[in-house]
C-alpha cells in the first residue's frame, strides 16, 4: 500500500461527492439516480475500504498478532504508508462512521418496514389511492406490497382531471421503480463517506424528475404535469415536522424541466462518471494488493 | 411506463382507471352520477367503461351508491377512509425517518419561488393563448 494509492482513492471518492451531484442535474432522470445510488456505494466503499486497511497496520503490529502470523512488526511499520498517528486516526474514523452508517442503516430499515406495515393494515378494498379527508395532507408514495398513494381530500379537490392522473402516475413511479431503495443507498453511502453528502439532494431531486418524466410519458403531456406540481404546491401546507417541510422540493426547477425539452442522452458525462467510479474502485483493489504484499514483505524480512 | 398510446393522453395500467375514479369522487365531495364521474375524468373515455370501473369499486367496498331517480350516485366510503387516514396518520407523524421513505409530492413554495414558478407557466402558455 503506497501514500499515492491511498491519496488517489480518498481524493477521486470524494470528487464523485460534488462531481456526481454537479453530472445528475444534466443527465436524464433514471440514469441520474442510477449515478447517484450505485456510483455513491462504490464511492462510499472504496473509500472506506482503503481507511480499514490503514487501520488494519495497528493490528498486524501488535506483537502477539505479528508472531501468530510469522511477520516482524518492525518491517510492517518500516514500509507502512503512513505514520502510527495516521493509522490511529483512520481507525478512530473507521469505528465513527461504522457506527454512523449503521445507526443511518437500521433506521432506514425501521423505517421502511413501518411504511410496509402502515401499507399492510390498509383495507385490501381501498386500492392503491388512500385519501386522507380533509386538507391536511399534500401526496405521498408509501413504499409497501402493495404500495399506496396517500393524498389528501384537499388537493384532489384543487386538481383538475388531467392534473389528477398526472399526480397518479407520478407517485405510481416512485412506487413500481423502487425509488426509496435508491434513496437509502444514497444514505447509507452518504453516512459512510462524509464527501459524498451532496448526492443525498441530487439523489431526491433525480428520483422526483425521474417519476415526473414518467407519469408526463404517461399521461402523454409534460405541461399538465407542470400545471399539477404549481397547482399541488400552491395548496399544500407543509408537516408540522420533518426533513421534508424545508424545502419545496425542488418545484421551480421541476417545472421548469417539465417545460423545457425532454432531457437527451448525455453519453459523454456519463462515461466520465463510469470511468471517475472505476478510478476509484481500481484504485482501492491496488491498495488491497499492496498491502497483501506488505504483510508478505514483512513476513520475509524475518526468515 | 406503456409506451403505446391509445387515446390522445396514454394508456392507463392496470388499476389505474379505479384509482382515477376514486379520485375525482373524492375531489367533488358530494354524490356524483356515472355521467358526473366522467365529467371529472380525462375526455376519451366511454361510459360503459366508467360504469364498470364503479361498480368494480362497489363490489370491492370502497363505493357506496344510492339510488336518485334512475341512476346511481355514488360515494367514496367514508369509514374505510377514516380507517385508511389514521394508519396513515400514525406513518406520518412518525418523524423525520419515516418520513423520509415516502416520496412527496410537492413540498410548500415561498413566495419567490412561488412567482417563479407562475411565470414559468405562464411563459410556457403564452404562444398557444396568442395562437388562440
Amino acid at each position: 500500500m503506497s501514500l499515492p494509492v491511498v491519496s488517489a482513492v480518498l481524493v477521486v471518492s470524494s470528487l464523485f461527492g460534488f462531481w456526481g451531484a454537479a453530472v445528475a442535474r444534466r443527465l436524464p432522470p433514471r440514469q441520474a439516480t442510477w449515478l447517484l445510488s450505485v456510483g455513491g456505494v462504490v464511492a462510499a466503499l472504496s473509500g472506506f475500504v482503503v481507511l480499514v486497511l490503514l487501520a488494519s497496520l495497528l493490528v498486524g503490529e501488535q506483537p502477539d498478532v505479528a508472531s501468530h502470523g510469522h511477520w516482524s512488526a518492525a518491517a510492517l511499520r518500516d514500509r507502512a504508508p503512513v505514520g502510527a498517528a495516521s493509522s490511529w486516526a483512520a481507525a478512530l474514523l473507521v469505528a465513527l462512521l461504522t457506527a454512523g452508517a449503521g445507526t443511518v442503516a437500521v433506521r432506514r430499515s425501521r423505517a421502511v418496514l413501518g411504511a410496509y406495515r402502515s401499507c399492510r393494515g390498509l383495507p385490501a378494498e381501498a386500492g392503491e389511492l388512500v385519501v386522507v379527508p380533509g386538507t391536511a395532507v399534500g401526496a405521498y408514495a408509501v413504499p409497501g406490497r402493495p404500495g399506496r398513494i396517500v393524498a389528501g381530500q384537499g388537493l384532489l379537490g384543487a386538481l383538475s382531471a388531467l392534473e389528477r392522473r398526472a399526480l397518479l402516475a407520478h407517485e405510481r413511479a416512485h412506487l413500481a421503480r423502487g425509488h426509496h431503495w435508491h434513496l437509502a443507498a444514497v444514505t447509507i453511502a452518504a453516512a459512510l463517506h462524509p464527501a459524498l453528502r451532496p448526492l443525498r439532494p441530487a439523489a431526491s431531486c433525480a428520483t422526483e424528475r425521474w417519476a415526473d418524466e414518467s407519469a408526463a410519458e404517461a399521461i402523454g403531456d409534460r405541461r399538465a404535469v407542470a400545471h399539477a406540481l404549481a397547482a399541488a404546491a400552491r395548496c399544500s401546507t407543509a408537516p408540522a415536522r420533518g426533513a421534508l417541510a424545508a424545502t419545496s422540493h425542488f418545484v421551480p426547477l421541476r417545472v421548469a424541466s417539465l417545460l423545457g425539452p425532454v432531457p437527451g442522452p448525455r453519453p459523454v458525462l456519463l462515461r466520465l462518471s463510469i470511468a471517475l467510479l472505476l478510478a476509484a474502485a481500481a484504485a482501492a483493489l491496488v491498495a488491497v494488493k499492496q498491502t497483501e504484499h506488505l504483510y508478505e514483505f514483512a513476513r520475509y524480512g524475518q526468515r | 411506463m406503456p409506451k403505446r398510446r391509445d387515446s390522445k393522453h396514454g394508456r392507463r395500467p392496470a388499476g389505474g382507471l379505479e384509482a382515477e375514479v376514486l379520485a375525482a369522487l373524492w375531489a367533488a365531495d358530494r354524490p356524483l352520477t356515472p355521467g358526473e364521474v366522467r365529467a371529472g375524468l380525462t375526455p376519451g373515455l366511454a361510459y360503459t367503461t366508467v360504469m364498470t370501473t364503479l361498480s368494480r369499486l362497489h363490489e370491492k367496498g370502497a363505493v357506496d351508491r344510492r339510488r336518485a331517480g334512475r341512476a346511481y350516485r355514488y360515494t367514496p366510503v367514508m369509514d374505510q377512509a377514516d380507517i385508511a387516514a389514521a394508519r396513515m396518520r400514525d406513518t406520518l407523524e412518525a418523524g423525520d425517518d419515516r418520513l423520509a421513505v415516502l416520496a412527496r409530492f410537492v413540498g410548500s413554495l415561498s413566495p419567490e419561488d412561488e412567482r417563479l414558478v407562475a411565470d414559468l407557466l405562464r411563459e410556457a402558455d403564452a404562444p398557444e393563448a396568442e395562437g388562440r
